[in-house]
């Protein structure tokens, strides 16, 4: 079973697609398909991918955010938008090999992953896991 | 007051909070097959499946309009006894072999970056 993606650049600009590492494969995966009014997105990750949508009295007012994190602990983006009312929001998981550009790949805090790292090991030691 | 209106499973509920907004969130976590939807009075725990979906529309709402989640009527909270059974059947056991592979997984990434040596 394929368990690790790259992304991978071709051709259909803004789109890329999913390719596995270990198998030389394109690959399909669950992914968020969000139509904002017109415009669709097509967000995937091999680990998670998050919508948040605020309104009101919030510090970044109406706004939308489609992101996630990789299997290299890196946060994605795809979009950060502020939005205005009568803005309409489709989500919709769906299956596929393409996905929209990111806007922003950049590695998590390396200092918080490291105490994570500490932390499991200490816990599976004590287990006797590791 | 802005605030929400979410479409889900043919229902519509209005969310708003004049003090301090509201906000509805939704995730895909591939590596546990796990769909979470949650925000003001609707909240659904899933097994990943195409078909899923849920529409937002950012509006100006009438604070006696605002759907509280006093009733069933007025409220959503969804747990998919596909889900329930996913996670019945993951002992413990599954449990920690998903923190022994988290564990490698970060390794790996430290090691790569050169944050971590690979005695430690």
């Amino acid at each position: 079973m394929c368990v690790k993606f790259r992304w991978e650049c071709i051709h259909i600009i803004p789109l890329t697609l999913w390719h596995c590492i270990t198998c030389n494969k394109l690959s399909e995966m669950k992914s968020f398909k969000l139509t904002i009014n017109e415009e669709e997105i097509i967000a995937a990750s091999d680990r998670i991918v998050s919508v948040f949508i605020g309104a009101g009295n919030l510090p970044q007012d109406n706004y939308i955010h489609i992101g996630g994190m990789d299997s290299d602990s890196y946060n994605l983006t795809w979009l950060d938008r502020r939005l205005e009312i009568g803005d309409r929001i489709k989500v919709e998981v769906y299956e596929t090999n393409r996905i929209s550009s990111l806007k922003e790949r950049t590695p998590s805090d390396r200092n918080e992953l490291k105490v994570k790292y500490y932390n499991l090991k200490k816990e599976l030691e004590e287990k006797g896991l590791i | 007051m802005i605030g929400l209106l979410i479409k889900y499973n043919g229902k519509v509920y209005k969310v708003g909070n004049s003090d301090k907004g509201v906000f509805i969130s939704s995730f895909i976590v591939m590596h546990r097959n796990e769909f979470i939807l949650e925000g003001g009075v609707v909240a659904s725990f899933q097994t990943i499946r195409d078909g899923i979906e849920f529409e937002v529309e950012i509006s100006d709402i009438n604070e006696t309009d605002i759907s509280l989640p006093i009733s069933e009527e007025n409220n959503c909270v969804e747990i998919d006894p596909e889900y329930l059974r996913m996670l019945s059947d993951r002992k413990s056991e599954w449990e920690w072999n998903e923190k022994r592979r988290t564990f490698y997984e970060i390794r790996s990434i430290l090691i790569k970056e050169g944050i971590l040596s690979s005695d430690e």
